[in-house]
């Protein structure tokens, strides 16, 4: 079975943002629901000022913070992919897992909403979601039990590593590449759009895997391994440059 | 290399360099210099003018696209003004960005509500302190705020940047000019 990884080549990277995009047009989020975002810091003063940012999805965790203080169950480390899930139908919307989460990746979105007029009014649900965009994946891959679609009232919602892609994928395969064409279906919206290619998602158990040669080779690095969570994402920061925002930087 | 051999691989011009001569301008360079005032020797080759800044404020306002920025329909796209400017943390709110420095010297705070003048108008805004900005210039991503761009594009709390920028062209091509000028900023 795979455990699905993902690469973040971050002097790749430019910040563009179209992996967010991507994302909420694939699982329709609603607007300021990013879960991936682009988080961007600046240090220094002009004219010696830097500017740098950090894309940052789910980490999919090997020891979910989320998952050990969840009071339902709801959320769960899938077997099959070693992807992290949140079960709609149990979820109560106690927010204890937001709290938990070092990453800041959860969302509880039935609050003030970032952009007015709120579109949940503009587009109104029908009770099993709480918006109806005009813009929509196919029913048939909506599946609360694993938090995928367009969420009830009441829950927190997170990235699912494109769960409905990426769990279609043909059995054995070390990588999903979007320029693959035997993989790129099943490779998820945000490496799939990334125009400079700074994303690669593969199977971090596959020793043959993409993922597995750039982490070795680059120096991949996982974000707050003091937290002992082991993120399943890794950055590369090219070993020299201080890419990863320092401690100094101020978040935008 | 040596000397004789740079000279032989100099361009085949008289001073060896790139040499500009617009025969066309030069056709026609008594209608030109009859219709601009510009002098009739100089206008086949390229020359500097100074800028003509208009507005009449003492900084710079630029008016950018953004990230996300395509065309100007996505002033109204709200998952587009969700993330419109990401490096001062704009988030459903185009800021002014503008430098520490300046901002202190008229007594403005960050996050402080300013007031953008220009000769031709006058908006509101909230702004950044932002030190990746010469401090003598603003920033104000265009075209959020436009009152009559649709609902979502109107209740962004930022005034429209094209209400300060004064309308002109480029007046040797004609080219659209009409992103910038100067205006000065207060708080509101």
């Amino acid at each position: 079975m795979p455990k699905w990884g993902m690469v973040i080549d971050l002097e790749t990277c430019t910040g563009c943002q179209a992996c967010t995009t991507a994302c909420a047009m694939e699982n329709n989020r609603l607007p300021g629901e990013n879960w991936q975002d682009v988080l961007f810091y600046s240090d220094g003063e002009y004219p010696n000022m830097n500017l740098s940012w950090l894309p940052r999805p789910c980490m999919h965790c090997e020891n979910p913070s989320c998952v050990s203080v969840c009071p339902t169950k709801a959320t769960y480390k899938d077997e099959g992919t070693g992807v992290v899930l949140v079960d709609w139908n149990k979820c109560i919307g106690c927010k204890y897992c937001m709290v938990a989460c070092p990453y800041g990746v959860r969302f509880y979105m039935d609050e003030a909403p970032v952009v007015e007029p709120d579109v949940k009014d503009t587009y109104p649900g029908d009770g099993k979601r709480t918006w109806n965009p005009p813009f929509k994946m196919p029913d048939e891959y909506e599946d609360a039990s694993k938090g995928i679609g367009i969420q009830p009232k009441g829950v927190v919602s997170k990235c699912t590593f494109c769960y409905h892609k990426i769990s279609q994928a043909p059995e054995g395969v070390a990588d999903l590449d979007e320029d693959n064409p035997e993989t790129k279906e099943f490779t998820p919206a945000c490496v799939r759009v990334c125009a400079p290619k700074a994303r690669y998602f593969g199977d971090l158990d596959n020793p043959d895997s993409k993922v597995n040669e750039l982490i070795a080779e680059k120096g991949g690095v996982r974000l707050k391994e003091e937290t002992g969570n082991k993120p399943q994402v890794y950055y590369l920061s090219g070993g020299g440059s201080p890419v990863v925002p320092g401690k100094r930087s101020t978040r935008s | 290399m040596t000397d004789e051999e740079v000279q032989a691989k100099l361009l085949k011009t008289p001073s060896g360099k790139f040499e500009f001569r617009s025969g066309q301008m030069e056709e026609n360079a008594d209608w030109i210099a009859g219709m601009t005032g510009r002098d009739k020797a100089k206008l086949m080759f390229p020359i500097w003018e100074d800028p003509i800044q208009k507005g009449g404020g003492d900084l710079h306002l630029v008016s950018p696209k953004v990230a996300l920025h395509a065309e100007g329909r996505g002033s109204n796209i709200p998952m587009v003004i969700a993330q419109l400017q990401p490096t001062v943390g704009g988030r459903g709110e185009a800021y002014l960005e503008i430098n520490p420095v300046t901002a202190r010297e008229r007594g403005i705070d960050d996050g402080d509500r300013v007031r953008i003048t220009s000769d031709v108008g006058e908006i509101e805004a909230t702004c950044r302190h932002y030190e990746g900005i010469r401090p003598d210039t603003v920033v104000l991503p265009m075209e959020y705020g436009h009152w009559r761009a649709g609902r979502w594009s109107e209740s962004v709390p930022t005034g429209h940047s094209g209400e300060c920028t004064v309308n002109q062209s480029d007046r040797v091509t004609g080219q659209c000019n009409y992103y910038t000028s100067k205006v000065s900023v207060t708080k509101a």
